[in-house]
């Protein structure tokens, strides 16, 4: 990742590094609506589901935020040809993002989200300005709905600081970008008005069971050391919050990242198998 | 996904994933069971069995179950297997939906699209008079989230994992 150079001020909402306890709670606020995360760990979007589905594999309360699988103002069909592959140290998903629309979704699980016992972050696949703020403008009428992390794909500077603009208002947003993304990519986002800004899967290709290219987000152990890696280097391009994960199995290799600069962990793939590994109760998570 | 292919008291046979190699004393971590598995109807008297593009053997447990039901069964697969006596292999698979009253069809995501697409093949939906679809794409979560085995062309788009893997062939081509 390239590391754009700024200025060395205070972060807005961030207590410096080394001056205070790294678990304290973190709050993003817009001054109109807060999104408070008692803990630093949050889910990856899509890892667990639409409203807390996976309740049963993850005690929600150790998570700082409940973050929605990625919703799109349209219903979105699944992917087509392979969706999952695996290769030494982890696996790609293709998944499409298939999903009933944001209205749809608001209808089925918005009292759902009341009912979580943590904060709800609602995760928006992005195309468009106006696209982007027609969804926004729909969830800035439940109140279940704590912030938006905004799926922002491989886009440039320029692309990021539009779609991140109609966004802003009610609403901590936090920014999303792959894993990879250039780090003058992250500052624009936080210019534009982000309160907090996101590393997602980073992407890649793996050759397909019909010997063409499968393309899409990659997971597992052998995304850690990049992610540990870019951690420090985003830590100087922005100077919002920045929440980072990437093959995190074991609570170790989170406190890495905190200790990198990362002011939240994202947890992905060890959701689904050992979430004990990294969550489990002695406070550690939690302010 | 591990699909049981034998199961007694104290007992656990299943196929090896594809792509993956176990050796002795690898230690696993399951989740399951998941999903729903086939409910053939108590009134229907002849089976038939069809596997696209999987091994004869992920319907092992239906066969038992035919078996001990004393149905008659017939079965219909691309590739070889080894079958109870009581069993009849069918060279074609038109004429043996047309005999079955209950067809019990395991597919992967490949075959289920030649299902739809395939000229060769019988419209099952306008032929078979009752269909179930074990349908076994590659998954991820297991827990219906990550949309990994999410059926195509279905409005709801269902996950074989929660939803499935066994549906009503309605549900797979509507």
């Amino acid at each position: 990742m390239k590391a754009a150079s700024v200025p060395a001020e205070p972060r807005p909402n961030v207590p410096a590094h080394g001056t205070e306890a790294p678990y304290a709670s973190l709050e993003l606020s817009t001054g109109k609506r807060d999104l408070v995360l008692s803990s630093r760990w949050v889910n990856a979007a899509g890892f667990l589901g639409l409203a807390g589905e996976a309740r049963e594999l993850v005690d929600l309360a150790q998570l700082g935020a409940f973050v929605t699988s990625p919703l799109s103002l349209q219903p979105r069909s699944p992917a087509r040809g392979p969706r999952l592959l695996h290769f030494p140290g982890g696996f790609l998903l293709h998944t499409g993002h298939p999903n009933p629309g944001l209205g749809a979704a608001v209808r089925r699980h918005a009292a759902a989200w009341a009912d979580l016992p943590i904060p709800v972050i609602v995760h928006l696949l992005l195309r468009t300005p106006d696209e982007a703020a027609e969804m926004v403008a729909l969830l800035e009428s439940i109140d279940a709905c704590a912030g938006l992390e905004l799926g922002l794909g491989e886009v440039d500077a320029d692309q990021a600081a539009r779609l991140v603009a109609a966004c802003t208002g009610e609403m901590p947003v936090i920014a999303q970008l792959p894993l990879g993304t250039p780090g003058t990519v992250f500052a624009a986002a936080a210019e534009a008005g982000a309160q907090a800004v996101s590393v997602g899967a980073p992407r890649g290709a793996l050759r397909g069971p019909g010997g063409g290219r499968v393309h899409g987000r990659l997971y597992g152990p052998a995304v850690f050391p990049f992610a540990l890696q870019a951690v420090a280097a985003l830590r100087d391009c922005v100077r919002v919050p920045v929440f980072i994960g990437g093959g995190v199995y074991n609570r170790q290799q989170a406190h890495a990242l905190i200790e990198g600069g990362a002011d939240g962990v994202i947890l992905d793939g060890v959701l689904w198998t050992e979430a004990e590994r990294v969550l489990a109760n002695d406070g550690a998570g939690a302010a | 996904m591990l699909v049981p292919i034998g199961l007694r008291p104290g007992e656990f046979t299943c196929l090896q994933p594809e792509g993956v190699r176990w050796l002795p004393g690898d230690e696993l971590d399951l989740l399951g069971p998941i999903g729903r598995g086939f409910s053939p109807p108590s009134d229907r008297a002849r089976w038939l069995l069809a596997v696209f593009d999987l091994a004869p053997e992920v319907l092992s447990p239906l066969l038992t179950v035919g078996l001990a039901r004393r149905v008659e069964l017939a079965i219909w697969s691309e590739q070889r297997g080894a079958y109870p006596p009581q069993v009849e292999v069918l060279p074609e698979l038109a004429p043996a939906v047309a005999w079955a009253d209950y067809v019990a069809l395991a597919v992967s995501p490949g075959g289920l699209e030649r299902l739809s697409t395939d000229p060769g093949l019988p419209d099952l939906r306008r032929q078979a008079r009752s269909v179930e679809v074990f349908y076994l794409p590659r998954m991820a979560c297991g827990i219906g989230v990550c949309g990994a085995c999410a059926v195509e062309g279905h409005p709801k788009h269902p996950r074989a994992c929660t939803d499935g893997p066994v549906f009503r062939l309605e549900e797979l081509l509507p």
